[in-house]
């Protein structure tokens, strides 16, 4: 069965978010809630209502690992992470 | 450089005001993200994986000190310390916050900034060639022709919802192309008079361009007289406006439209349409080019003898670190006594194109000192400082060494041109920077680097080829194999005055080992070249790509 979680970009800071099972939003994809995309698509559709709070949502793959969910793409793992460059404050730290 | 007068003043700050109170009305809830999604991207704001990226117009490439210490606070003050310079010589900022926008943009108004048409289809900010005004090889500089293109594109209510967006570049160099021009929309080149007298002139490009269909542009115009400039534009935008498909935005760009009616025929549509516009209000005064053309006029140089010389010596002086720098990042100057500096943003390690606020102060201080308070933004992701007395050189050195700013690898293989790809990108397929960083601590040694010689290496992470990958001499282009990473390597690439498109080697490669293949396509030009003289892209043009297939492939 492949497993699906809606995501989208917070409007405030364009930060990606994750639809938890109980319809708030987190910025912690394995607090998400995966589910099939046809029990997803009535959430789908109502996400997509809630514009002052995300932007653009949509669906991703995701599969359990260890009982968390993780994206089955390099991109949304990219996503979920953060780049994976150091930013110039963590170079400054690093050396 | 250029000053506004109250008019773009004006402009400017009353988009600010329009944008602030677009932004509230959003965060407040009156408006949707579809909405909005169109004026924020007329103030170039965009939404990336991560967050917004701000895009910020830097007409032509150039800077002054003032303008980039402002870029400087602003990346400390409202995103994370650092900003990207891309390769149409603006900056980028990869974590504005929405409510923060209308606040950068205010602050960039102070300094005669903005992000208007970074973004969206119509004209985006006209580039030039990063030595304008100070190259030997100059026939005329071209920056008053493009500050009167960035006049007449700004808010031009024609050309607001093109079928595509279009890009602009021009050269004042009739033979050493370093603006790229046959790989635009319309590429500007400024020619002499083909009489032997009167004005120069200009060659006028039309179609080039990179992205999923790759072309090189056709001349459509030899000869135009250069008060002609702005309504020879017109009338070709005007071609393009009518007859540029609006079904299908991989097929909207005008290489598309010039490549489908033949240049032939796009020639004869702009030549009828030029014909009834010619004569009319967009016919360039003397006056208009002179009022211009004052902005430009050059800083104070110094009376100094010529240190051609003397540099060379620097160049093969017993202190390497000194010789190395100036025989890569300086450049000889048309004013005796001076030399063109470029500043590598691509140190080892680091992200191409990438400065920390820290950074963009002491660029800013030096140029300050050094050079009239001038900076230039490259389209390969560098910046220069284009008067700087040769007798400083050494002192100046010291102290770019001192911010990591003095890498000594302009136009070698670790100077390498990226996009920012999946780190940052919501377009991209696969990471660009990741590659040019680990290129750049596989192929460390120095003697090593500069026995290479020119070569230039570009990474794209999609098909757009926001990093000029088809024209890299080694292209990376980054691909999506079932949701991992892969990067097809091509060979042969050129943007200068002899434009080619690269060819592909092969099959794609892994993260893990493209860098390997780079390292093997290297090693099998040091073993073929037929002396050190011989250029990589001309031992590529010389031999094809068989050798480097059976080196990279076995």
């Amino acid at each position: 069965m492949t497993l699906s979680m809606i995501t989208g970009n917070a409007t405030d800071d364009g930060a990606p978010i994750y639809l938890r099972a109980d319809g708030s939003w987190t910025r912690a994809l394995s607090e998400g809630k995966p589910s099939t995309a046809d029990e997803l698509a009535a959430a789908l559709a109502l996400a997509k209502t809630q514009q002052r709070i995300v932007c653009d949502p949509y669906l991703i793959d995701v599969k359990l690992v260890e009982g968390r969910p993780a994206p089955t793409n390099v991109r949304e793992r990219i996503r979920a992470t953060g780049p994976t460059v150091l930013l110039p404050i963590a170079r400054e730290l690093a050396a | 450089m250029y000053k506004y007068d109250p008019y773009d003043q004006t402009l400017v700050d009353q988009r600010v005001a329009q944008f602030r109170d677009q932004v509230a009305r959003r965060l407040g809830g009156e408006i949707s993200e579809d909405e909005f999604k169109p004026l924020r991207l007329q103030n170039g704001l965009y939404m990336q994986l991560h967050a917004y990226m701000l895009r910020v117009a830097i007409p032509y490439g150039v800077l002054s000190s003032k303008q980039m210490r402002k870029l400087a606070s602003i990346a400390r003050d409202y995103d994370r310390g650092y900003g990207h310079f891309s390769t149409r010589q603006n900056i980028q900022y990869n974590w504005p916050k929405l409510q923060d926008v209308p606040a950068i943009l205010a602050e960039l108004a102070t300094v005669e900034m903005h992000a208007i048409q970074t973004s969206g289809n119509c004209i985006r900010n006209t580039t030039a060639d990063h030595l304008a005004g100070v190259a030997r090889d100059e026939l005329e500089d071209p920056r008053p022709w493009c500050e009167l293109i960035r006049q007449w594109s700004t808010f031009h209510p024609e050309f607001s919802a093109l079928p595509r967006k279009f890009k602009i570049a021009v050269t004042g160099a009739p033979t050493a192309d370093r603006a790229a021009v046959r790989v635009h929309d319309i590429g500007i080149r400024m020619v002499p008079n083909p009489s032997g007298e009167g004005p120069n002139g200009f060659e006028i490009l039309v179609g080039g361009g990179l992205g999923r269909t790759p072309r090189i542009a056709d001349v459509i115009h030899e000869f135009l007289p250069r008060e002609h400039l702005l309504s020879y534009l017109e009338a070709t935008l005007r071609v393009y406006n009518r007859y540029g498909r609006r079904d299908n935005k991989y097929k909207a760009r005008i290489k598309i439209l010039v490549g489908a009616l033949g240049p032939v025929e796009f020639k004869r549509q702009v030549e009828l349409e030029w014909a009834q516009i010619r004569s009319g209000a967009m016919l360039l005064t003397q006056a208009e080019i002179d009022r211009v053309a004052a902005h430009f006029a050059g800083p104070d140089y110094r009376e100094l003898a010529s240190s051609d010389t003397a540099v060379a010596a620097l160049g093969l002086g017993q202190d390497r670190v000194l010789g190395r720098w100036v025989q890569a990042n300086v450049r000889p100057h048309r004013q005796p006594g001076y030399s063109i500096v470029m500043v590598s943003l691509k140190a080892r390690g680091q992200p191409p194109g990438d400065a920390t606020s820290e950074q963009m102060e002491l660029i800013a201080d030096l140029a300050d000192r050094y050079s009239f308070g001038e900076i230039v933004v490259t389209h390969e992701q560098n910046l220069v400082l284009p008067h700087v007395e040769s007798s400083k050189l050494p002192e100046l050195h010291a102290r770019l060494l001192a911010g990591d700013l003095a890498e000594p690898n302009i136009g070698r293989v670790t100077d390498i041109i990226a996009c920012p790809g999946l780190d940052y990108c919501a377009l991209a397929n696969a990471r660009s920077i990741p590659i040019a960083t680990r290129i750049g601590e596989q192929i460390d040694d120095l003697d090593y680097i500069h026995d290479l010689g020119e070569i230039t290496l570009n990474i794209s992470g999609c098909i757009n080829a926001c990093g000029h990958h088809h024209v890299g001499n080694i292209g990376i282009l980054g691909i999506d194999k079932q949701g991992e990473e892969y990067y097809q390597l091509m060979l042969g690439g050129s943007a200068d005055d002899n434009p080619s498109l690269g060819k592909i080697l092969g099959p794609a490669f892994p993260t893990t080992t493209i860098v390997d293949a780079i390292e093997a396509v290297l090693a099998t030009y040091v073993e073929g070249r037929e002396s050190g003289d011989e250029r990589f892209i001309d031992y590529v043009r010389r031999v094809g790509l068989a050798p480097f297939k059976q080196r990279v492939y076995g």
